[in-house]
């Protein structure tokens, strides 16, 4: 996957826990855990809104683009 | 969804109905020959290639109806959109094939043996395009569950 998911490492310079995070912007753990480990194909703008808004970052801290050998997959 | 339950449960049986025929025919079909042969005469060259082509078909009919009895109860317990749904729907097709294939060199002995070559032959095309829906269905779903 050409884009990395740096969930992990904002949740870790705020302290906050998945769970704490799962509760504050009202999604189940398990989706959480679909977005922290990379294996999540879309994710909804308003997922996006909230996440940014709870841990106070930009979609750009959270979202990074690498390039791989497979292109965009 | 209880409507479509209901349907399901009649298409389920009544393929186990065209199952049950078919057993039975297994046995019979000698004698289903000679009765049909009094209405309209059949030489031995056509008995053969009818005998020896039902023969064939059932085991790829067998075949198909077992994973139509197996798609209709995956349907049953709400596993609709899955790999394993398009492999049985996939594997009907190839049958379908099958028994159009097999019926080809029949149908030069038995004549109206044509008809049933362009039905089964229709027929797989048909599931073809059921296959790739499906398959595009899955990969949406798919999608649509790893969205967060």
């Amino acid at each position: 996957m050409a884009i990395i998911v740096n969930l992990d490492v904002q949740l870790a310079r705020r302290k906050m826990t998945s769970l704490e995070l799962a509760q504050r912007i009202g999604l189940t753990q398990a989706n959480l855990s679909i977005l922290k480990t990379g294996k999540a194909k879309a994710i909804r703008m308003s997922t996006l809104n909230e996440i940014c808004r709870v841990l106070g970052c930009q979609p750009g801290d959270l979202l990074e683009f690498v390039e791989d050998d497979h292109g965009t997959e | 969804m209880k409507r479509v339950f209901n349907s399901v449960h009649v298409t389920l049986w009544a393929g186990r109905l065209v199952a049950a025929v078919v057993f039975v025919l297994l046995f019979t079909l000698p004698t289903v020959l000679q009765w049909y042969g009094q209405y309209r005469p059949l030489t031995q060259l056509e008995s053969n290639a009818i005998t020896a082509a039902f023969y064939l078909c059932a085991v790829a009919v067998g075949i198909a109806l077992w994973n139509m009895d197996s798609l209709l109860r995956s349907i049953l317990n709400a596993e609709v959109f899955t790999h394993e749904n398009v492999r049985k729907i996939r594997m009907i097709r190839w049958c379908c094939f099958g028994v159009s294939v097999i019926c080809i060199p029949a149908a030069f002995c038995y004549y109206p043996l044509v008809f049933m070559v362009l039905v089964m032959g229709f027929l797989s095309l048909a599931v073809t395009v059921v296959v790739r829906v499906m398959a595009a269905a899955v990969e949406i779903r798919e999608e649509n569950d790893l969205t967060v």
